[in-house]
């Protein structure tokens, strides 16, 4: 026997973190009690969740992640080849590392878009949209490198902005489209290409008498999941849009620009925010102090539910699209309700909320995770099932956090100057901030320059 | 303040406090019992180790304090070894052993921390066979056991 034939379990598991996947699979064959350890995924898992204080909501995947440069591509192609979660680890610690050490050189930014009042980020290629109604513009950057797809004058950053002479009073965004509420009544689908031409355009009817004050799309759930930009894409003839007005109407119309239904509410309200829920059923629409839903499958054109809220200043309104309910997001907190308003989930919160989103994931792994942002600068992720939070970091800016987007890799967090800043969607780190072996930090360290 | 450790074989080291701190299970003992001119006993440390430890705790006692959830993020990774400790860890098998134990012991995670990253380094890249050798480890798979490694091996190469 020699001595190594005795070490402890937990060290010899602190011992094999340290090393690669590769060596892994050889320590699987080095005896019974190393393979024991490097074959035991459950074991992983633990560490894993140990490590982050919670399980990831949203696992890493190759298709989906950035592909920045050679080696992290082939540490996350380690992860997209096996389901693991041993793969998952040693991935999410190697992208960990080099943006810490700043492979990746700038986490804050500005895309030059001016307000920013919503942002997606692209799983698979992982650049952000920038998209700001008041300017009528989207602008695409990365946020690993703060690279902001620019051309040749001045104005070519923006990719898609809204016609001559139309002004934007809502919108809504997904990677591939943006819908515009316009104050004319109208809305507008625009469609983006890969390259951020834009491809289609689709107007709806007016709302009458009313300017369109929120936008919100109930589109295709597969295609929500499989989006990829290398296959063609487009409007499905099932999505759905719903335009909200100044006046309490709700329009919804379909991607060939036909109108479906006219919602009402009984009080001329405007209504600030819409939203879709399980799979086009639900539309909810909330004013100042009243949140009002439709139940689509009952022919009345008048709210299924009434909540009174209070009146505090609505932040966001969103839709589970797999299930019945929506999370209300006020400047005082947020709470998780059901289509006939019982409040299942409370979100408390420190200061003023000025940000949130409801990211559900359904691939690989059941999580619905809302994040927060609020007038102080911090950043808050909750499970939204049960409550629980699961990171907070405070001062990611200095101002109020004014959008935010989560792919499984990143938290990206614009403020209200417009400036965007990246953080570790696990443990809330910013990226790119190296630190020494000793944990003092070294100012920024960057491998290009 | 001097502390005085026992090792296993009854030899007495006066360490100062800051040095015994950092030592967590010396820590919670010190905080429990306040400071204390008894010598604390390591039955599980024996002379050698605990001299090799103290010369450790010793280099390293005027380092920062490790903000907890700065650190926690910062990946496992093991190619960030500073020049002083990797020549301390330039030591035989059985004392890199005892280093190992006495840390997790003693509950002083850098210098476990350190010596995980030293065997990690020893073992990257080897063959199996290079790490029972290394470590003097006995293969104790049975024939059957054998037979599906092989099998494994096979499926890995022709894929």
């Amino acid at each position: 026997m020699g001595l190594f034939d005795e070490l402890p379990d937990d060290i010899l598991i602190n011992i094999l973190i340290r090393t690669d996947v590769q060596t892994l699979e050889t320590a699987a064959t080095v005896n019974r009690q190393w393979r024991a350890i490097a074959e035991d995924d459950a074991s992983w898992r633990r560490t894993l969740v140990q490590g982050y204080g919670h399980t990831p909501f949203q696992r890493l995947d190759a298709a989906r992640m950035p592909t920045q440069n050679k080696q992290s591509r082939g540490w996350i192609c380690e992860a997209a080849r096996s389901t693991s979660w041993r793969s998952e680890l040693f991935s999410r610690h190697n992208l960990q590392w080099l943006w810490t050490r700043g492979m990746h050189r700038r986490h804050e930014y500005s895309p030059r878009v001016g307000v920013i009042d919503t942002m997606v980020v692209c799983e698979q290629r992982g650049w952000a949209l920038a998209v700001s109604a008041a300017s009528g513009a989207a602008v695409k950057s990365k946020p690993l490198t703060g690279k902001v797809f620019a051309r040749d004058d001045d104005t070519s950053h923006i990719l898609f902005a809204t016609q001559e002479g139309e002004e934007a009073s809502a919108v809504a965004a997904r990677l591939d489209r943006i819908v515009w509420g316009l104050l004319d009544g109208r809305s507008v689908l625009t469609l983006l290409t890969r390259d951020g031409a834009q491809r289609q355009r689709v107007e709806s009817q007016a709302l009458a008498d009313q300017s369109v004050t929120a936008v919100a799309g109930a589109y295709d759930a597969l295609a929500r999941e499989t989006l990829d930009w290398s296959i063609a894409h487009g409007v499905a003839s099932n999505d759905l849009i719903a335009s909200a007005g100044s006046r309490g109407s709700v329009l919804v119309w379909d991607t060939s620009g036909s109108t479906r239904r006219e919602l009402q509410t009984a009080n001329i309200v405007t209504l600030t925010h819409v939203a879709w829920a399980n799979n086009q059923r639900y539309v909810a629409a909330a004013s100042e102090s009243m949140l009002f839903v439709w139940d689509l499958q009952n022919d009345s054109n008048r709210p299924t539910t009434e909540l009174l809220l209070e009146n505090d200043r609505m932040i966001m309104l969103a839709g589970d699209p797999f299930g019945p309910s929506f999370v209300v997001a006020t400047e005082a907190g947020a709470m998780r309700v059901d289509p006939a308003g019982g409040i299942l989930t409370k979100f408390s919160t420190d200061a003023l909320l000025t940000a949130a989103l409801w990211r559900v994931e359904t691939r690989n792994i059941d999580t619905r995770v809302l994040i927060l942002g609020d007038a102080a600068g911090s950043i808050r992720v909750y499970d939204s099932d049960n409550g629980n939070l699961l990171v907070r970091r405070d001062h990611v800016h200095l101002r109020a956090i004014a959008a935010v987007a989560v792919n499984a890799a990143l938290v990206v967090a614009a403020a209200r100057d417009g400036r965007i800043a990246v953080l570790d969607v696990l443990s809330g780190t910013k990226l790119s901030r190296a630190r020494s072996h000793n944990g003092r930090s070294q100012g920024r360290v960057d491998p290009w320059l | 303040m001097a502390i005085i450790l026992r090792s296993s074989n009854d030899e007495d080291f006066e360490v100062s406090l800051e040095v015994a701190n950092q030592s967590i299970l010396i820590k919670n003992l010190l905080d429990d019992i306040g400071t204390t001119s008894d010598p604390i006993p390591l039955p599980n440390v024996n002379s050698k180790v605990l001299k090799k430890v103290i010369e450790y705790c010793e280099h390293h006692q005027h380092d920062p304090p490790i903000i907890k959830d700065e650190y926690d993020d910062v990946p496992r990774r093991s190619d960030d070894i500073p020049p002083w400790d990797e020549q301390f860890m330039k030591v035989d098998q059985e004392m890199l052993f005892e280093i190992l134990l006495a840390s997790n012991y003693m509950d002083i995670k850098p210098l476990l921390d350190l010596g995980c990253k030293t065997v990690a380094n020893m073992i990257r890249g080897k063959s199996a066979e290079e790490i029972r050798t290394m470590f003097n480890i006995k293969n104790d798979f049975n024939e059957e056991e054998l037979a599906q490694i092989k099998r494994e091996n096979e499926w890995a190469e022709a894929h």
